[in-house]
């Protein structure tokens, strides 16, 4: 095996042995997401096509009224029990006696950091698409159950805005550009716990750790917050999506926004800042983790 | 024989207190070491600098040729004090974890020696008694077939009969020709099976020789290791 390819096969390792100690906690929610919607749309179904309403048809579709809420509270929680892998398990594999473990293995400080921030980080952004789809989803379905009229037209309207812009190609220029931006803030969140996490191991705040990883976090993010609106003040760097599908970039001054009709503008200041900024805290965590922490 | 771990000068703190004051030495390969000193001379440190564990010490410290880092992790199986594995692993996903990344591991003897220890390959870490805990750890490191074996307190705190056990573990599958540095306190019990002995207080090499030049007088090591350190007991 050359040294490149035992690289990737050790990275390939650490990969899989993050996804399966996560896997085992994340996954019980989905297969309980699972139930759940499989629950509703079996009641959903049955409503939908008349069905005799015996005593037990009746059951499973109130059941499956209810299935609705505890879906979108589970997909909820989802986030929250995700964050809480992000944190703990991060802290703990790395910096409690398990990191005799880790840290003896034959692999990199960057390989064993970029592994817990694709997997973990992953999981944030899977967890919060799956958000989003339930609750969209079910409350458009579900609109005469939980769902006022009004709120019904609120999503009829962006629908139809949505529809009504001028092309096909900005339709899904749009799309990526807020992926783009949503992945990008999700990656400089667990970064930047990451980081906080990592310092606090530090022989002078080891004592404290966890009550300095929160005051680090919140001193680096708002350190972030700044630097992220910094360049804004001076330029902003456009990227501007026209009607008949042709693409244009360029710098303007904020006092300069003016565009053509059917020209959709991006505004990629922060998505490039917040890039950089995960690269920044990537390489601090890492430099961290291999000259300054220390194990106990 | 070629030196397998060569040590020039290293010097580590923890801010104003100096643990290793610019020791020097070798190692030989194909030898087993004893590293011996009380509590606090710097005995861990020196492991954990040699495992990888500590990188900001000043000094040279070679593996096989090479400064401690991926490369040298690869060749050095450790044993901590401590017991490290995750709580949520069953034996056998211990076994696998340590298959993934070391090319030495020797999965089939693992799988048998699960069965001499008489551990249940099912059960989980957390459920396992220390000892239980002890002895998959002791497995994990003896079925590498490594150029390094690196024993933080292997007998620390089991019964006699235990580290019967335990030394017989590791002499009966250590492969021919590679070296182990072993720290102990309890020199009594195996400075028989120790080719060379390296003694450190207070952070400095006290005492580096083979076993055979030291005890030519009829001296023990329990009984030289007394004369070393009982200044540091005295009224």
């Amino acid at each position: 095996m050359t040294g490149n390819s035992k690289f990737k096969s050790k990275f390939g390792m650490l990969l899989k042995n993050d996804f399966l100690a996560s896997a085992r906690v994340i996954s019980l929610f989905y297969i309980f997401e699972i139930i759940v919607l499989l629950v509703f749309s079996v009641g959903a179904y049955l409503n939908k096509k008349g069905v005799e309403q015996t005593e037990f048809v009746s059951k499973l579709i109130n059941t499956s009224n209810v299935a609705i809420i505890i879906a979108i509270l589970v997909a909820f929680l989802l986030i929250f029990v995700t964050f809480f892998f992000v944190v703990f398990d991060f802290n703990k594999s790395l910096f409690s006696p398990q990191g005799y473990l880790s840290f003896t293995l034959p692999v990199s400080s960057n390989q064993l950091l970029g592994s817990k921030l694709i997997v973990y980080g992953g999981w944030m952004i899977v967890s919060y698409v799956v958000f989003f789809l339930v609750t969209f989803c079910l409350l458009s379905y579900g609109e005469q159950y939980v769902v006022g009229q009004e709120r019904v037209d609120t999503l009829e309207m962006m629908l139809v805005q949505f529809m009504n812009f001028p092309s096909k190609s900005q339709i899904i220029a749009y799309a990526v550009y807020y992926i783009i931006e949503f992945f990008a803030m999700m990656l400089t969140f667990v970064s930047v716990v990451y980081f906080s996490i990592s310092l606090s191991h530090i022989r002078v705040f080891q004592k404290h750790s966890m009550v300095f990883a929160v005051i680090i976090f919140f001193v680096v993010s708002g350190i972030l917050a700044w630097a992220t609106t910094l360049p804004s003040n001076l330029f902003e760097l456009i990227l501007q999506f026209k009607s008949d599908g042709s693409i244009g970039i360029g710098i303007i001054k904020p006092d300069e926004y003016v565009f053509a009709d059917g020209t959709m503008p991006f505004n990629l200041n922060s998505i490039i800042v917040s890039l950089l900024e995960c690269v920044g805290l990537f390489f601090a965590t890492s430099h961290v983790m291999h000259k300054m922490v220390n194990i106990k | 024989m070629s030196k397998i771990i060569t040590v020039k000068n290293l010097k580590k703190s923890y801010g104003t207190i100096q643990v290793l004051n610019g020791i020097s030495f070798s190692l030989e390969e194909g030898q087993i070491i004893g590293l011996l000193g009380p509590n606090g001379c710097g005995k861990t440190s020196l492991i954990k600098i040699l495992t990888g564990l500590i990188n900001d010490y000043s000094g040279e410290v070679l593996i096989d040729g090479k400064k401690p880092g991926k490369e040298s992790k690869a060749k050095v199986a450790f044993l901590p004090e401590k017991t490290y594995l995750p709580t949520w692993m069953v034996a056998d996903d211990a076994i696998n974890y340590i298959a993934d990344f070391y090319d030495d591991f020797d999965k089939e003897k693992a799988m048998r020696m699960m069965d001499v220890f008489q551990l249940n390959h099912k059960q989980k870490v957390k459920t396992m008694s220390k000892g239980q805990q002890e002895k998959l750890q002791l497995l994990l490191v003896m079925c590498r077939n490594a150029r390094i074996y690196i024993l933080d307190e292997p007998m620390g705190g089991v019964d006699p009969a235990a580290r019967d056990f335990i030394l017989e573990t590791i002499l009966k599958n250590r492969p021919e020709g590679s070296t182990i540095l072993m720290s102990t306190h309890l020199i009594q019990d195996v400075e028989e099976i120790f080719d060379s002995i390296l003694m450190i207080r207070q952070g400095e090499v006290r005492i580096q020789d083979s076993v055979e030049n030291l005890t030519k007088d009829g001296k023990t090591i329990n009984d030289l290791f007394k004369e070393v350190f009982s200044v540091d007991w005295q009224f």
